[in-house]
């Protein structure tokens, strides 16, 4: 099933949690919505589960109109954060849960409880209780019961969140598994770009309630729409400044000259660099190349990891092959040249400039 | 006005209960490392304190009981008037239980979940039973629905009997043992939160189904306790039905005004013996919470 959300509107009291989103996601895919926190994900999944009733705009599911339909009727399974595991029922009780209320024959709750058991990976568990089970286990049950009444949606909010860094590692690309085994459109709330840029299809990037882009990991990654999203997306250095005549001028004196130069404005600009996007030489070997002194030096397996500081005091990250490096000769204290490779540029707006 | 009965019956209904329901994890305090002298003291304080309150109080009934024999103790409680006044208490238990179980379950789930205008002032005087004097309380209804009062030609409209008659000592039962349940019920239903119900309705659960099954099981205990000292508080009732019922023999006399006349007319024998079957009915009562509390826990 298909989930349009068009300029919603949420407001909780003067506090805007959403403010005019609007996003599609396509049937079978599994989709994130990430943002900082206060950027109005929870309230939109909310808003699409039913359980809160926005103050303007439209949900429709497979292209008809959600918003006077009740929880109950639009066919959505909900994993809250804290998963909300009914305590005073068995394991396979609370999976059954949606299958018992619509009055399913015994037969055939049975044989869903058995089978979602097994597909989470919780065979045997069905007479335990829920506080019998670690976190991870929990959050699998929440999944399990969730799936169980086959919804067309599945809305899951910070599945993570509440998991230790090992549990959430192995969960999420557990997920991803689960999400091409049973193949039902999904969105996850998440506030951790990794976890999205990870296991989902498409991300929708949030920001103060609004939508700032929509896209394949990739896509933002290598084409962040606004500053927000270059900033959130990925590690990136980024440096404020002045553009004027195809140059940019950023961190008091120091210039870049701009790739693709010519079709920006001038203006004041905020530049964006990942870390692996410079080159670094011991001399100066390009008009936008700039002097650094290397404070930190950090070996991560085949790489090297460099703290710059540029001669305004501005710190950079740069990041480098290890094997390169070493062929550099230099250390703490040395100066270097570094030659931005690819550059984003944003009007101080936030729109793309280059 | 308490004989020394009532109050005994009083004792032994609260304080063991709301210990063993409230702290289930007093049990684990056992071996937190505390000086073997100070733990003992402490130990040999609370055994004294409910032996010297409970035990020895209870203990005293029996040989006061069954000082006449069996025979006689068995046929002081099977007098038609001691028979009338243990089924009268069961009435208005029973109706209290059941009309304060509802109504404060739904007072509860509204206190809690919404917001309204006065909902402080709700939240003040729903204490009011716990605090007035039973004997006000009698008096009050008694001015209510007494000769020339507000409430008087309502009743009398309907066709009801209130002052001296049944209906207003059951009036006055369920007011004493309002706040029970519903003081038990908020905290827990606060706690639990609504995110429960919510993933019930997402569920396919209709608002009916998700109260049946999610919340009422998620709050079973505290309902149930709530629910045991409401029978406990109106099986002991003494001064509101003593005030609005007037405590006529065979009539409108429970078993706590039964105990009180008899103690009046000496007949010690059926006081004590009848003293004995309540404090008996609420060690029943507590003792049927204990056991549906360990199955529970399993």
């Amino acid at each position: 099933m298909s989930v349009l959300v068009k300029n919603l509107v949420k407001k909780f009291g003067a506090f805007g949690a959403v403010n005019g989103a609007s996003f599609e996601i396509k049937e079978g895919d599994l989709a994130a919505l990430l943002g900082p926190s206060g950027a109005g994900k929870s309230t939109i999944l909310r808003v699409i589960a039913g359980l809160e009733k926005p103050d303007s705009g439209l949900v429709q599911l497979d292209g008809v109109d959600a918003s006077n339909l009740s929880p109950q009727k639009r066919g959505v399974g909900f994993v809250f954060q804290n998963y909300a595991l009914f305590k005073h029922m068995t394991i396979a009780n609370n999976i059954a849960f949606g299958l018992a209320v619509r009055k399913t024959p015994k037969k055939e709750t049975e044989d869903r409880v058995k089978e979602l058991l097994n597909l989470v990976k919780l065979e045997g568990y069905g007479n335990h209780y829920p506080s019998q089970l670690s976190g991870g286990q929990r959050q699998r049950v929440a999944l399990a019961r969730a799936l169980a009444p086959r919804p067309k949606v599945m809305l899951l909010d910070e599945p993570f969140g509440a998991l230790d860094a090992q549990v959430r590692q192995e969960l999420r690309e557990w997920i991803r598994r689960l999400h091409d085994e049973v193949h039902v459109t999904s969105i996850f709330v998440t506030h951790d770009q990794e976890e999205a840029l990870e296991i989902s299809d498409r991300i929708v990037v949030l920001n103060k309630g609004l939508v700032e882009q929509i896209g394949t990991p990739k896509e933002l990654y290598d084409h962040p729409a606004t500053a927000f999203v270059a900033s959130f997306i990925g590690p990136v250095n980024m440096l404020r400044g002045e553009a004027a005549r195809g140059m940019a001028t950023v961190g008091g004196g120091m210039k870049f000259e701009l790739p693709g130069s010519g079709s920006q404005t001038d203006g004041s600009v905020a530049v964006f660099i990942r870390p692996y996007d410079f080159d670094l030489s011991r001399s100066r070997n390009a008009g936008a190349s700039v002097q650094a002194k290397i404070q930190r030096v950090m070996t991560i397996g085949g790489n090297v990891k460099l703290n710059l500081s540029l001669n305004d005091g501005h710190t950079i990250e740069v990041q480098v092959g290890r094997d390169y490096f070493e062929t550099l000769l230099v250390g703490p204290g040395d100066d270097v040249w570094v030659t931005p490779k690819v550059v984003k540029v944003f009007s101080q707006e936030g729109e793309a400039k280059s | 006005m308490i004989t020394p009965f009532s109050r005994m019956k009083a004792f032994a209904a609260e304080p063991t209960v709301g210990k063993s329901t409230v702290y289930p994890q007093l049990r684990r305090v056992r071996n937190s490392g505390r000086p073997n002298l100070a733990r003992g003291v402490l130990i040999a304080i609370v055994l004294i304190y409910v032996t010297a309150l409970i035990v020895v109080p209870v203990m005293a009934l029996f040989p006061k009981a069954f000082s006449n024999g069996i025979g006689a103790s068995w046929d002081a409680i099977t007098s038609i008037n001691a028979l009338l006044a243990l089924r009268l208490t069961f009435i208005l238990a029973v109706a209290a239980v059941v009309v304060n179980t509802i109504f404060g379950i739904v007072l509860a789930m509204v206190m809690v979940r919404q917001n309204f205008w006065g909902k402080r002032f709700v939240n003040g005087i729903i204490d009011l039973p716990f605090v007035v004097s039973p004997v006000i309380v009698g008096f009050m209804f008694l001015v209510l629905f007494g000769r020339g009062g507000w409430l008087a030609p309502t009743a009398d409209f309907i066709g009801i009997k209130v002052a001296f008659s049944w209906p207003g000592m059951m009036l006055a039962t369920i007011f004493v043992s309002l706040p029970f349940v519903c003081r038990e019920l908020m905290p827990v239903l606060k706690e639990m939160g609504i995110e429960h119900e919510q993933a019930a309705y997402t569920l396919g659960a209709t608002r009916w189904q998700t109260f049946w099954r999610v919340t009422l099981p998620g709050v079973r205990r505290a309902l149930l306790y709530g629910i045991t000292l409401t029978f406990a508080r109106a099986m002991g009732e003494f001064g509101a039905i003593l005030i609005v019922g007037g405590a006529i023999a065979g009539k409108t006399e429970t078993s706590t005004l039964f105990i009180f006349r008899s103690l009046d007319n000496r007949q010690y024998v059926a006081a004590y013996s009848t003293a004995l079957i309540l404090a008996l009915i609420s060690f029943v009562v507590l003792a049927s919470l204990e056991l549906v509390k360990r199955k529970q826990r399993e």
